[in-house]
């Protein structure tokens, strides 16, 4: 195998792995919604442990390439405490607060193309995940994304993202991206299974 | 190439955006005056005038 295709396959598969730990801390922190939705949660199948699953994941996934997952990382992080900005959390810091600092911290140790990057490739997924889930998440009486800016705004708002991150990392693009797809669509060939 | 793409979706969104909201003034437009017409209308087909909250009768024209 060129080193080339090696580099790219080490990339794909930090970003599933990066994706699993984001995808368990979710299920992780979201799972008193999902039982009153009647979501599918992985915290059912793997109870309590599911944090401790999250965090090998993402050590894999920073092992195999850092400077892909840990940007991935920390913004699903901030767009994830972007999303309850005026809640005041343990730190003692308000969503917002915490999300800011996080990304700040992000351009730090990682610049701002890594962060920028990711920051445009997770919204965008973000926004294309609400975009699906606008129905399920009003009747676990959660306005999401899609509710509050409108579904098609969503969406295009998404493609959007999507293309600024392409325009950010040319490079990088295609492989975070397959990664991401595999991901997501295994866990909509799941979840909606059941 | 990307960026062709980026400027037709941003022009796209901010079109549909400016159509959704021209949209929804003239549809509020609309709606306030033709909804007395068709509320008067209903009404008189259900036998009384919704202004004056009288029965209406049917009166053969000559």
């Amino acid at each position: 195998m060129s080193p080339a295709i090696f580099e790219q396959a080490g990339i794909v598969i930090a970003v599933i792995l990066c994706s699993i730990a984001v995808k368990l801390i979710d299920d992780f922190l979201d799972n008193d919604r999902d039982s009153l939705a009647g979501c599918y949660n992985f915290s059912k199948i793997l109870g309590n442990g599911i944090i401790v699953y999250g965090m090998l994941s993402l050590s894999i996934a920073a092992s195999i390439n850092a400077s892909v997952s840990i940007p991935l990382f920390l913004v699903s992080y901030s767009i994830g405490m972007f999303t309850d900005f005026k809640k005041t959390f343990i730190s003692g810091l308000s969503g917002l607060q915490e999300s800011l600092l996080v990304f700040s911290l992000g351009v730090i140790l990682w610049g701002w193309q890594c962060m920028l990057f990711s920051l445009f490739f997770v919204f965008s997924l973000q926004l294309f995940d609400d975009y699906l889930d606008i129905y399920t998440d009003q009747l676990a009486g959660y306005r999401n994304l899609a509710h509050r800016i409108g579904k098609v705004e969503c969406l295009l708002l998404s493609i959007l993202t999507l293309c600024t991150a392409w325009w950010i990392n040319e490079h990088l693009f295609p492989a975070v991206l397959l990664g991401t797809a595999i991901v997501y669509s295994a866990l909509l060939y799941y979840q909606r299974g059941r | 190439m990307l960026l062709t793409i980026i400027i037709s979706v941003s022009t796209l969104l901010l079109g549909y955006l400016w159509g959704k909201q021209n949209g929804r003034v003239e549809g509020y437009k609309c709606g306030t005056v033709d909804l007395p017409l068709l509320l008067r209308e209903q009404s008189l087909e259900q036998g009384y005038c919704v202004l004056c909250n009288e029965q209406v009768q049917n009166k053969p024209s000559s």
